[in-house]
C-alpha cells in the first residue's frame, strides 16, 4: 500500500473507534475486498475513496455488521464484530455506530417525524431533537410530511439527522452526497467537519466528489480492485492529485499489489 | 327489506371472527412480509386444546417426547381454559416465527407461499391425527340470548363480537400508531434494513407480532367453535375469508380490515337468505364464494395490492435448468415405469399408476410456478373441470375416446386463459390467494353443486378404448384390477406430456417464459409480450392440469369432488415443491410422494405409515422451502455435478458459487465448465 507520508494520522491522539485488522469481506463467500487495515479515532473525518467496484460499499457494510467478514478482525467501539450475519447490525448500532447506507434508508411512508423517532436507538443516550433540527432547518417545516415525499436534498438531510438523534461516536456515511448540487455536498461535508470537531464523533465517508471530501477530511484511504492502494493525509493527498488520478485510472502503473512501500 | 336486515346482524358474528383472523395476518405480513396461509390451522389448532380442556380436562401436548396429554382437572373453569389455550396460541405463533418464517427472511416470494402451505398442511395433518377429522363442539361462551334491535330478535353473542371486534380494531390501530414498538415494527414493514441499522432487532419485533397474532387467531378460533359445526378442513380453509378482510384493509390497515371482515360475515349471512328467496340461485356454495368475489375484485381492480418490502436480501426463485439427453432419459425412465407396472402387482402397481397421474400435475405446476413463477394453489380446480367436463363430453354427449379426454382438457385450457387474464394484473402471493380462492369458490359452487356433478356420488365416465383396446384400468370384468394396459396408457401419456414440458424450456417461448419470471419489466423491455407470455403458461399449465384430471378419471371411472378438493390442490403444491418444481424430473419425484403413490403405499404396506403422508409432506414442504428450494430433484442435480467435477477435474479446485444462494443459472455455468475439457 502506498503512504503518502509516513506520520500518516492526522489529527490522532482521540480514541480509537474502528480497527480493521486484514479484513476481507464480500457476497455470498465471493471476496470483495481484501486484506484492509484501516483505523479511525475520535474526532477524525475519514474518506474512503477510490474508483467504481473498488469495494468501498462492501467495506461499510462489513464493518456495519450487514455483510459477514470472511476473513481478518473488525473492532467498532472497543469490541469485536462476530462472523454471524445474524442479529449483528442491530448490535453494533446500539454500541454508536451509526450507519447511512446509500439512499438513506428513510422510511418513506412515516412521517419525518416518526422517521427521526425511530432514530432514538434503544440503549442509546438521546441526542436532543431541537439540536439537531437546528443544524438541518428545512426539516423544522416537513416534520408531517411523509419522507417518500421529500426531494432528495431533504432526504439526505433527513437520514443524517436521524443518525446524529442516537449520539453516535462513529458515524459512517455511504455516498450521502449521490445525486446533490455540488453546492449542497460542500455544506454537507462542512456539517460533517463541524460535527467531527464539536462532539468528538468519528466519521467515514464514501464519496464520489473527491476534491471536497478531501477539503473536508482528516485522511483518506484510497481503495482499487478491492484493496488498499493509497492511505494519507487529505492536505497530502489532494496537494499530489497524480498519486489518486493513477488509483483511479488504472492499476498499470502499481500492478495488482500497488506500488511498492516507501 | 326487515327480513335481510336479520340474517345481516346475525353475520356479524362470524364477521367478527374473520375480522381477527384477517387482522391476525396483517399482522404477520406486517412483522415478516410472510402471508400466512396458516392462520386458519394454527387458530383450529388452539380451538381444539381449548375444547379438550373444557370437555375432559385433557391437556393436549403437541411435543414429541413429552406425554401426549395430561390430565388437568376433571371440570377446568372457563377462564382456565382460556388462559391455556391462549397461552399455547401464543407459543404456537411463536414457534411458527422461529421454525417456519425467520428461515425464510431472505427466502423468495414463492418459497414464502411455500413454507406457509407447508406449515397450513402440518398443522391440519397434526390435529387430524391427534383428533381425527371430527366436527368439533364448543359450549357457547358468550351469553346467547336474543336481544330485541331494530324490532329483531338477534342473539346478543353477535352482537358482543362486533363490538370486541371493533374495539380490538380500535386497540391495534392505536399499539401501531402511537407505541415505540408499533412504530418499529411499520417501519420495519417497509425496510427492514433501516430498522436494523437503528438498533433494533428484527428477530424480536417478528417474534412479538406473531406471538401477537398467534394470540389473536386463537382466540378468534375459540370465539367462533360454539357458533358454526366446525371440522379440521373447514376451519383450515377459513384462510380464505380471512385473507378477504386482510386485502380489504391492505395488509396495512386494521380498522379497515375489521370493517372488511365484519362486511364479509355480514354479506355470507345475507346471500344465504337470498339463496333461499331466490329460485334461480345455485343451491349451494354461494356463502363460500362471497370471499372469492371480494378477493378477486380486490386483487384484480386494486392494482399493487401487498404493500412491497425492502428486504435486506430477497433470493429469487431457483432457475430452472437446461434440460440434457432428454430422449434418452425418456427412454430409460419409459422402460423402468414399463418394467414397474409388468412387475408390481396390486396395490403397488395401482400405486405406480396414482404416482404417474400426480406426475402430469406436477408437470403443470413445474410449467406454471417452475418456468413463469406463478404460485397457484387451486390447480386441482383446472383438473376437476375437465374431469367433469370428460364425464358429460364421454358418457352425456358420446365423444369417442381419444377425443374425449383431449376435448376436456382443452376446456380446462380455456379455463385457465380465463383464470390467466385476470391474473395478469396479479403476481406473487397476489396470485397465490386469488387462485386459493378460486380453488375454494370453484369446489364449493361447481363440484359440490349435485345437479352439475352428481355430488357424493359423483358422475360416471366412459371406458377408454383405442383400435379395440381396452385401456381401462378395471376391464370389463374388475378382476384384473389395476390392469396394465392402463398403467401403459398412463406412462405414455406422462412421458408425451414430460417431454413436452423439457422440450418447452428448450424453446423460445420458454426462454421467454424464464425472462418473465426474472423480470417482467426487463422482459417487456426485451420486447417478449408478457402478458401474452402468462397466458400462454396458464394454458398450458391448466391443459396438462386437465389431462391429469381426465385420467384421473379413468383411474376411478368416476369423477367426484373428493378427487379436486383445494386440499388436493395444496397437497400437490407440496409434493411438486418438494420434488423439485423447476424441473421435469421434479414433477416424476413429486409423483411419487403422494398419499396413495408409490413411496407411501411402500412405507404403509412394510410399517403402517401411510397416515402420516400429509404431515411428512408439510414438514417436508416447509424443510425445503427453507433449504432446498430446488426441491430433491436439485438437491440430486447439485450433487451429481459436485461428484461430476471431481471426477473430471481432480486437481482443480471446485469454486463454490455461494453455496447459500447457488442458483440453476450458476450450476449450469459450472456444470459446463466441468463439463468442457481444460
Amino acid at each position: 500500500m502506498g503512504r503518502v507520508d509516513a506520520a500518516a494520522g492526522g489529527r490522532t491522539g482521540g480514541e480509537v473507534l474502528l480497527v480493521t485488522r486484514g479484513l476481507t469481506g464480500g457476497y455470498g463467500g465471493v471476496p470483495a475486498v481484501f486484506d484492509l487495515d484501516i483505523e479511525i479515532s475520535a474526532g477524525e473525518v475519514v474518506a474512503l475513496l477510490g474508483p467504481n467496484g473498488a469495494g468501498k460499499t462492501t467495506t461499510l457494510l462489513t464493518v456495519a455488521g450487514l455483510l459477514p467478514s470472511l476473513a481478518g478482525e473488525i473492532s467498532v467501539l472497543g469490541e469485536p464484530v462476530g462472523r454471524r450475519r445474524s442479529g449483528r447490525a442491530h448490535r453494533v448500532a446500539r454500541r454508536g455506530l451509526a450507519f447511512v447506507p446509500e439512499g438513506t434508508a428513510l422510511f418513506f411512508d412515516l412521517t419525518v417525524r416518526e422517521n427521526l423517532r425511530l432514530g432514538f436507538v434503544p440503549g442509546r443516550r438521546r441526542a436532543d431533537l431541537e439540536g439537531v433540527l437546528d443544524r438541518f432547518p428545512a426539516l423544522q417545516d416537513l416534520l408531517g410530511r411523509k419522507a417518500g415525499l421529500l426531494s432528495g436534498g431533504e432526504q439526505r438531510m433527513l437520514g443524517l439527522a436521524r443518525a446524529l438523534l442516537s449520539r453516535p461516536r462513529l458515524l459512517v456515511l455511504d455516498e450521502l452526497s449521490l445525486g446533490l448540487a455540488p453546492l449542497l455536498v460542500k455544506q454537507l461535508l462542512m456539517s460533517l467537519r463541524e460535527i467531527a470537531d464539536g462532539t468528538g464523533t468519528g466519521i467515514m465517508l464514501v464519496e464520489q466528489q473527491v476534491s471536497m471530501a478531501l477539503a473536508a477530511a482528516d485522511r483518506a484511504y484510497v481503495l482499487s480492485g478491492g484493496r488498499l492502494v493509497l492511505e494519507g493525509p487529505a492536505t497530502e493527498l489532494a496537494a499530489r492529485h497524480e498519486l489518486l488520478e493513477t488509483s483511479y485510472l488504472g492499476e498499470v502503473a502499481f500492478g495488482q499489489d500497488g506500488p511498492e512501500e516507501t | 327489506m326487515e327480513t335481510f336486515l336479520a340474517p345481516l346482524l346475525l353475520g356479524l358474528g362470524s364477521g367478527a371472527v374473520y375480522a381477527l383472523f384477517g387482522s391476525g395476518v396483517v399482522l404477520t405480513y406486517r412483522a415478516s412480509g410472510v402471508v400466512n396461509f396458516a392462520v386458519g390451522a394454527m387458530a383450529m389448532c388452539t380451538t381444539f386444546v381449548f375444547a379438550e380442556l373444557r370437555s375432559s380436562g385433557d391437556l393436549h401436548l403437541p411435543v414429541p417426547g413429552l406425554p401426549s396429554q395430561i390430565h388437568l382437572a376433571d371440570e377446568v373453569p372457563f377462564l382456565v381454559a382460556l388462559i391455556i389455550s391462549l397461552a399455547f396460541a401464543a407459543l404456537l405463533g411463536l414457534v411458527s416465527y422461529l421454525l417456519v418464517f425467520r428461515p425464510l427472511l431472505h427466502a423468495s416470494a414463492l418459497a414464502k407461499v411455500v413454507g406457509a402451505v407447508g406449515l397450513m398442511i402440518t398443522l391440519q395433518a397434526f390435529v387430524v391425527l391427534r383428533f381425527g377429522s371430527a366436527t368439533l363442539g364448543v359450549a357457547p361462551i358468550l351469553p346467547s340470548e336474543p336481544v330485541e334491535l331494530l324490532g329483531m330478535n338477534i342473539p346478543r353473542d353477535r352482537i358482543y363480537l362486533a363490538v370486541l371486534a371493533v374495539l380490538l380494531g380500535v386497540g391495534l390501530w392505536a399499539l401501531y400508531r402511537f407505541t415505540a414498538f408499533g412504530l418499529a415494527t411499520r417501519a420495519s414493514a417497509e425496510n427492514e434494513t433501516g430498522i436494523v441499522l437503528l438498533g433494533r432487532s428484527r428477530n424480536l419485533l417478528a417474534a412479538l407480532n406473531w406471538t401477537l397474532a398467534g394470540v389473536l387467531s386463537g382466540a378468534a378460533g375459540i370465539l367462533l367453535a360454539p357458533l358454526t359445526l366446525l371440522d379440521p378442513g373447514t376451519f383450515t380453509l377459513l384462510v380464505v375469508p380471512a385473507l378477504g378482510a386482510a386485502l380489504i384493509g391492505r395488509f396495512s390497515r386494521f380498522g379497515l380490515t375489521v370493517a372488511g371482515g365484519l362486511a364479509l360475515g355480514m354479506a355470507q349471512a345475507g346471500i344465504i337468505k337470498l339463496q333461499a328467496s331466490v329460485s334461480w340461485l345455485p343451491r349451494v356454495g354461494l356463502r363460500e364464494g362471497i370471499p372469492f368475489l371480494v378477493i378477486l375484485v380486490v386483487v384484480a381492480l386494486g392494482g399493487r395490492v401487498l404493500p412491497s418490502r425492502g428486504a435486506i436480501v430477497e433470493r429469487r426463485a431457483p432457475q430452472p435448468p437446461q434440460p440434457r439427453r432428454v430422449l434418452a432419459s425418456t427412454g430409460v425412465l419409459v422402460a423402468l415405469g414399463a418394467a414397474g407396472l409388468f412387475i408390481l402387482q396390486g396395490s403397488y402397481r395401482a400405486a405406480l399408476i396414482a404416482s404417474l397421474i400426480a406426475a402430469l400435475v406436477c408437470l403443470s405446476l413445474v410449467v406454471l410456478t417452475g418456468f413463469v413463477g406463478q404460485i397457484s394453489l387451486g390447480q386441482m380446480a383446472f383438473a376437476g373441470i375437465a374431469g367433469f367436463a370428460l364425464s358429460k363430453l364421454g358418457e352425456g354427449v358420446g365423444i369417442p375416446f381419444p377425443l374425449a379426454p383431449l376435448l376436456a382438457a382443452c376446456i380446462a385450457a380455456l379455463a385457465g386463459l380465463a383464470v390467466g387474464v385476470p391474473a395478469l394484473r396479479v403476481r406473487g402471493v397476489n396470485l397465490a390467494i386469488a387462485t386459493l380462492a378460486a380453488a375454494v369458490a370453484i369446489e364449493e359452487l361447481v363440484f359440490k353443486n349435485p345437479d352439475l356433478t352428481g355430488g357424493f356420488e359423483g358422475s360416471k365416465v366412459p371406458l377408454p378404448h383405442l383400435w379395440g383396446l381396452d385401456l381401462s384400468i378395471g376391464g370389463e370384468s374388475s378382476a384384473a384390477y389395476p390392469r396394465v394396459a392402463f398403467g401403459i396408457f398412463a406412462l405414455v401419456v406422462v412421458a408425451l406430456v414430460g417431454l413436452g414440458v423439457a422440450n418447452l424450456r428448450r424453446s423460445t417461448i420458454g426462454r421467454q417464459m424464464l425472462a418473465v419470471r426474472a423480470n417482467e419489466r426487463a422482459a417487456a423491455a426485451a420486447g417478449i409480450d408478457v402478458a401474452a407470455t402468462k397466458l400462454v403458461a396458464f394454458g398450458i399449465s391448466a391443459f396438462i392440469a386437465g389431462m391429469a384430471g381426465a385420467m384421473i378419471g379413468y383411474q376411478f371411472s368416476r369423477v367426484s369432488f373428493t378427487s379436486f378438493s383445494v386440499f388436493a390442490s395444496l397437497t400437490f403444491v407440496a409434493v411438486a415443491f418438494i420434488g423439485g418444481i423447476n424441473r421435469v424430473s421434479g414433477a416424476l419425484i413429486g409423483g411419487l410422494l403422494v398419499a396413495n403413490g408409490l413411496l407411501f403405499t411402500v412405507l404403509e404396506e412394510w410399517a403402517g405409515l401411510g397416515k402420516y403422508q400429509l404431515m411428512v409432506s408439510g414438514i417436508g414442504l416447509i424443510v425445503a422451502a427453507a433449504l432446498w428450494p430446488e426441491g430433491i430433484a436439485g438437491a440430486i442435480g447439485s450433487g451429481w455435478a459436485r461428484l461430476r467435477s471431481l471426477i473430471k477435474a481432480p486437481g482443480s479446485t471446485v469454486v463454490e458459487v455461494g453455496a447459500a444462494d447457488d442458483t440453476g443459472a450458476q450450476r449450469e455455468v459450472q456444470r459446463e465448465s466441468a463439463a468442457s475439457p481444460h
